[in-house]
């Protein structure tokens, strides 16, 4: 059994290494000048003997090399730039190269996930200075409190409890009900200001902690009637703490002046998977939620408006003519996920595409055991033929691996 | 008789025991050296090397990983190779006690060694690194170390398991199909819901010896 389950793991792997035909993906982009999706393919050009990027915009247009940067000017600006071909205006702004080149952000990395809950840093709030600096402690959550542990330079000296008790009752003050659920924020140094940590107690109600010159500081945040925090992505802005989402999946924005809450024009992220990716430019916030064979793209403006959405499907290995073929020779596939925890999932085919080349195997097998006369009386001549039947090609190895001589 | 077949085991498996036991002691000392090292010459300290730690960087006991792997062969085939190779084996197998409870009193008393060596390592371990880390980075360790040592028990089953196959040809098909399985125990991560899947190879592994020795025993090839 042990064979099958090693062949079960490696073999298709095997087969999907060396059959495998990758395509380049599709693109789905958003023009600024079109003010509108431009899909970018990979096609084979004749003259220049390489594959080439042409856009096909939603009415049927082609754009190919200059007219595709013409509508993409802030992707090509520097090239733009070069060729003296950059617009002054655009979307009725006066842009520079500086400008677009400042407002671009690299895609964050935003999604549900289990926040951590020891071992981290409790920054300063009120602080002068642009670099955070490390304290010289750090938290864990318990069942009833919070407690500050202070280490030297090589090991643990142990629990301040003066600074513990004081942090703990400032929010037992607040109405924080112990064990915390969950906790969120940025325990990491390269961050240029802190707006502490946001926690959902035991009781789903939604609080914000950070320390200002050394004294806790908490507040309640009201939640909207029937939301419950289910995850919070932390941001470093001045307007927004992060992103929050509800036990429906839906995306907010905690606004900081007033804690209050600004839902996203995206209504669908609970039917795709965790991960959500934002970037950012001049013009456009864009939000992409990526599905098993699809993502999705959403384009809202500076005070995010829905401008356009759309979903580009990518073409899946399973479907693919190699795919498919792959269910006629195995009958399952096993494989660990990539979660935490990791899991052993074992996905069976459908029966009848691989129960011929099952049946031709028990044959095959069932004449090789005539031929070197094996006794009809052995049981475990007919469990090897059984084991072919059900587990196919991985059976048929297995039993040759580990043979039966009687 | 136990006594004695453990006693002729050990006079066996002494010196590799021994150099198990050099080599785990040793390796978890050099963990330390260098993470003592880290902490010192890091500016911030142990802050900083908790934090990347518990981001997933490469813990200090990372290095651990393959000893398990390790003691286990060199206790397998020191035990096992001897034996086999010099048919030694087969006097074994014709004293007055039942082959099969013969049998696993070696591989019980292999057991017991690595059992006893990890123990060790484990107590060094984690006596040491109390005076580092709080009780979060010792419950990390161990949820890392519960498949490298159930690994390297696994490891010692299959060596037995290989060394009494009398066919070569056998022995290098049965070698890459338990390649395969260890590698399961070194996927890395969190693997407690694997827990299960890993004792359940544990097992056939241990079960695993009566066939191949089966086939020795009748001369099959």
């Amino acid at each position: 059994m042990l064979a099958v389950l090693v062949m079960a793991l490696e073999l298709p792997k095997i087969y999907k290494k060396t059959f495998e035909q990758r395509e380049r993906r599709e693109q789905l982009v958003f023009s600024e000048i079109l003010n509108d999706f431009v899909t970018l393919k990979y096609e084979y050009d004749t003259v220049q003997l390489r594959q080439v990027q042409v856009g096909y915009d939603r009415v049927g247009n082609v754009y190919r090399a200059e007219a595709l940067m013409d509508i993409f000017p802030m992707r090509n600006c520097r090239q733009l730039m070069y060729e003296n071909r950059f617009p002054d205006t655009l979307r009725g702004q006066h842009v520079t190269l500086q400008m677009i080149q400042e407002a671009a952000r690299f895609p964050l990395f935003l999604g549900t996930g289990p926040g951590r809950k020891t071992l981290l840093w409790m920054f300063e709030s009120h602080t002068d200075l642009v670099k955070m600096e490390l304290p010289r402690d750090m938290f864990r959550l318990t069942e009833n409190g919070i407690e500050f542990i202070e280490t030297t330079t090589n090991r643990v000296k142990g629990v301040n409890r003066e600074k513990s008790d004081r942090f703990t009752s400032a929010m037992t003050k607040e109405g924080v009900l112990f064990p915390v659920k969950n906790i969120y924020g940025m325990p990491s140094t390269s961050k240029s200001k802190d707006d502490g940590y946001f926690l959902i107690d035991s009781k789903d109600k939604f609080y914000h902690l950070k320390m200002v010159d050394g004294e806790p500081v908490c507040h309640n945040i009201p939640l909207p009637a029937g939301m419950k925090v289910d995850g919070m992505n932390c941001l470093v802005d001045t307007m927004n703490y992060g992103y929050v989402y509800d036990q429906d999946l839906n995306i907010y924005l905690l606004r900081i002046k007033d804690y209050s809450f600004f839902q996203l024009p995206i209504y669908d992220y609970k039917e795709y998977g965790s991960l959500l990716t934002m970037s950012e430019d001049l013009f456009f916030y864009t939000y992409q939620l990526y599905g098993i064979d699809r993502a999705k793209i959403y384009v809202m403006d500076k005070e995010h408006n829905l401008l356009a959405s759309e979903t580009l499907v990518y073409p899946l290995y399973e479907n693919s003519k190699e795919g498919q073929r792959e269910n006629y020779l195995f009958p399952f596939k096993a494989r660990f996920t990539r979660s935490a925890p990791k899991e052993l999932k074992v996905e069976a085919y459908d029966v009848h595409r691989f129960i011929y080349l099952n049946i031709a195997l028990v044959v095959c097998l069932l004449l090789v055991k005539l031929y070197y006369r094996r006794s009809f009386w052995n049981v475990f001549n007919y469990l090897d033929l059984a084991v072919v039947l059900v587990c196919g090609i991985y059976g048929f190895l297995a039993v040759l691996i580990f043979p039966n001589r009687k | 008789m136990t006594l004695h077949l453990f006693y002729k085991e050990w006079l066996k498996t002494k010196w590799f025991v021994l150099a198990s036991l050099v080599l785990g002691i040793g390796t978890i000392l050099y963990a330390f050296i260098g993470l003592n090292s880290n902490i010192i010459n890091a500016e911030g300290g142990s802050q900083y090397v908790f934090e990347w730690f518990t981001r997933g960087g490469r813990p200090h006991y990372g290095i651990f990983q393959n000893i398990p792997f390790i003691i286990a062969l060199l206790i397998g085939v020191s035990q096992y190779l001897p034996e086999v190779l010099q048919k030694r084996i087969k006097l074994t197998l014709h004293l007055p006690l039942n082959e099969i409870v013969m049998l696993y009193t070696m591989v019980l008393y292999g057991f017991l060694v690595i059992l006893g060596l990890v123990v060790i390592f484990m107590v060094v371990f984690f006596l040491i690194d109390l005076y580092f880390f709080p009780g979060e980075m010792h419950l990390m360790a161990i949820k890392a170390f519960i498949p490298w040592i159930l690994g390297g028990f696994a490891t010692y089953f299959f060596v037995a398991m290989i060394a009494m196959e009398p066919g070569w040809k056998f022995r290098f098909l049965y070698a890459i199909v338990v390649y395969y399985l260890l590698d399961i125990f070194l996927l890395g991560g969190d693997m407690s819901d694997l827990y299960l899947l890993l004792v359940v190879i544990l097992v056939i592994a241990s079960l695993g010896m009566i066939y191949t020795a089966n086939r020795f025993k009748i001369g099959e090839n």
